[in-house]
């Protein structure tokens, strides 16, 4: 099959290698030739390209041997830089954890490789996940596959475009206040941020531990239904995550639309700074839906304008707390100096970037005792206010739809000197985040032909705490309607060889 | 700037184990100073008798088995850190013999 191989989705590679269509290797190789195209883009931090052929032999001898075969064997995956990988350099995308080797595995780099999944390397990623456009790096900023000016989104932009541009196809991503659909909206893929606790967080550099969640980064709904089988259910190292049995999330992709009640929240649609396009978009994916037989419902949000200063006063107090633990000490860069007090502060102001550092000392204002009530013990509560929001909503519809981002990727470095603009285009997902909702967002379309360039758009759905099946069924009734999730951009349109023999 | 002045910020970087770089401070507050005073918002939300939110089990938080397991190996965590001999991790000296 060639480098037509970088055009299946993983279960369709999948079943072609079980059948002896094709094999690991195959696609591995057809997959790394997708990455030295799109080097440009940067959306790598570290290939693994002898280990994954390594890997796809292994694969490649079972098959020959009749030996078993993981769920989505011989797919390439790659993971977002904050995934903990034995043996295979862990950075979070920041300079204080260079050169830091995990002695361990992860428990999302254990699960997919127990599925037989082959890894190629890890993605880059804003700094430690703090980020909406993947410019708060090291080296260069992760650029999006549809038009090289523009921001792939983050802070999981690495992945995005490495999924968009056909070098692979999943990628493991982190939301924390939109992290996974974000840049999927902003690169034309679908992302999925499972509810809180369905996913273990082992294995994963925390940010904010009670928003974060893992979650695939696909080409197709049903492949983030496939991925998520795989990630989900008990995990001995985290005990916020359930245990509860895994649902058929593929099987729920086949329900359809009929009889679906999605709920609307019109006032949010008439925010300043919402792009006509995106607004078009969207509601011409309601009228899909409606058309595949959903019904709308006019909901209510009444503290949804607050969901950013309760985010933004959350994510920096949990991540002052969690990065405290970044001291060149034990692991990670250490700046010497005449004490070990003047070692620490020297090695954090060396090892954090500028959003990293503005986010602690963020975080330790919200959290000092001056003004702990007034700013963390209130956003606490503002949280409940907005989770009870859309528990109420619920009440009425099976899933709310709103545009994923208000507008379409913007420029590279258009934002970075205003970091409050740059958290604003966090409106429309930290929602999920503060109440612990699944949510996904998928293709729905493009800016119009006569805007250049011509960027993608994401549709979010969001659902009831522990009902991703309800917010998968309504994503792929959208993508059996449509055809946007099968629009690649010119990386990997036009640099792509035709389709060849099936190679075994 | 939402009463955020250079001593505060110095006091936060004290606290946060930063430095501030001389040359930072002026757009790091007015920074600081427009994100605090768009989270005053929440100061208008009436919130007496509302309890912080936690997450939606569907059942008790699982514990795992009090089992014995086996410690990382202590060549790649040593490989780690930023010093390291005789198997242990050199931490900066923090008592004047």
């Amino acid at each position: 099959m060639g480098d037509a191989l970088t055009e299946l989705d993983a279960r369709e590679l999948s079943d072609a290698v079980r059948r002896g269509e094709t094999s690991a290797t195959a696609i591995v190789q057809a997959h790394h030739r997708a990455m030295d195209r799109g080097a440009d883009l940067h959306a790598w931090l570290c290939r693994t390209d002898d280990a994954a052929l390594a890997h796809a032999a292994r694969i490649d001898d079972a098959r020959d041997r009749g030996g078993p075969l993981g769920r989505l064997a011989g797919v390439p995956i790659g993971l977002k830089d904050l995934f903990v990988t034995r043996g295979i350099p862990t950075t979070a995308g920041s300079r204080i954890l260079s050169g830091w080797i995990p002695p361990y595995q992860g428990e999302h780099a254990r699960r997919v490789d127990d599925a037989d999944m082959v890894l190629l390397g890890k993605l880059s990623l804003d700094e430690f996940a703090m980020g909406s456009s993947n410019e708060n790096v090291v080296g260069e900023p992760v650029r999006n596959p549809w038009a090289r000016d523009r921001v792939a989104g983050g802070s999981s932009g690495g992945a995005a475009a490495a999924v968009a541009a056909g070098m692979i196809p999943v990628a493991l991503g982190s939301d924390t206040g939109g992290s996974i659909r974000q840049p999927a909206a902003c690169c034309g893929v679908v992302g999925l941020k499972p509810t809180y606790g369905r996913v273990t967080r082992s294995g994963m550099i925390a940010f904010a531990s009670s928003l974060d969640q893992a979650g695939p980064i696909t080409r197709s709904v049903r492949d983030a239904a496939a991925v998520l089988e795989i990630l989900a259910g008990r995990s001995d190292g985290d005990s916020t995550c359930v245990d509860a049995p895994v649902p058929d999330f593929v099987a729920a992709c086949e329900r359809g639309a009929k009889g679906l009640r999605i709920g609307v929240h019109r006032r949010s649609l008439d925010a300043d700074g919402l792009d006509d396009d995106v607004r078009a978009r969207f509601l011409e994916a309601l009228a899909l839906l409606c058309d595949r037989g959903a019904t709308l419902v006019d909901i209510e949000l009444p503290h949804a304008a607050l969901g950013i200063a309760t985010y933004y006063v959350l994510c920096a107090a949990e991540a002052a707390s969690n990065l405290a633990r970044y001291d060149g000490v034990r692991y990670g860069a250490r700046v010497a100096a005449a004490s070990v007090e003047a070692s620490i502060e020297a090695s954090r102001s060396a090892g954090f970037g500028p959003e990293v550092r503005r986010r602690i000392l963020l975080g330790t204002f919200v959290l000092r005792a001056e003004s702990y009530e007034a700013y963390y013990g209130r956003a606490a509560r503002v949280r409940r206010l907005v989770a009870d929001d859309h528990a109420q909503a619920f009440a009425h519809c099976d899933v709310i739809a709103t545009p994923t981002a208000p507008q379409p990727a913007f420029r590279l470095g258009e934002r970075n000197a205003d970091p409050l603009a740059m958290y604003l285009g966090d409106i429309f997902t930290v929602g999920a985040n503060l109440a612990g909702l699944p949510a996904i967002s998928i293709p729905c379309g493009f800016t119009r032909p006569d805007r250049t360039p011509r960027l993608p758009i994401g549709l979010q759905l969001v659902g009831p705490a522990w009902r991703e099946d309800a917010v998968l069924a309504a994503a792929a009734a959208h993508e059996d309607g449509s055809a946007w999730h099968r629009e690649r951009p010119p990386i990997a349109a036009d640099e792509t060889s035709p389709a060849s023999e099936p190679s075994t | 700037m939402t009463g955020l002045d250079v001593d505060d910020l110095e006091a936060l970087a004290r606290l946060a184990r930063l430095t501030v770089a001389e040359e930072d401070r002026a757009t790091l507050l007015r920074q600081l100073g427009e994100i605090v005073g768009y989270l005053d918002a929440l100061a208008a939300v009436e919130v007496d008798g509302v309890a912080p939110w936690e997450p939606s089990a569907p059942g008790a938080a699982p514990l795992r088995e009090d089992l014995a397991a086996e410690a990382l190996p202590v060549e790649p965590v040593l490989a780690g850190a930023p010093a390291a001999a005789d198997g242990l991790v050199l931490v900066p000296r923090f008592v004047e013999s």
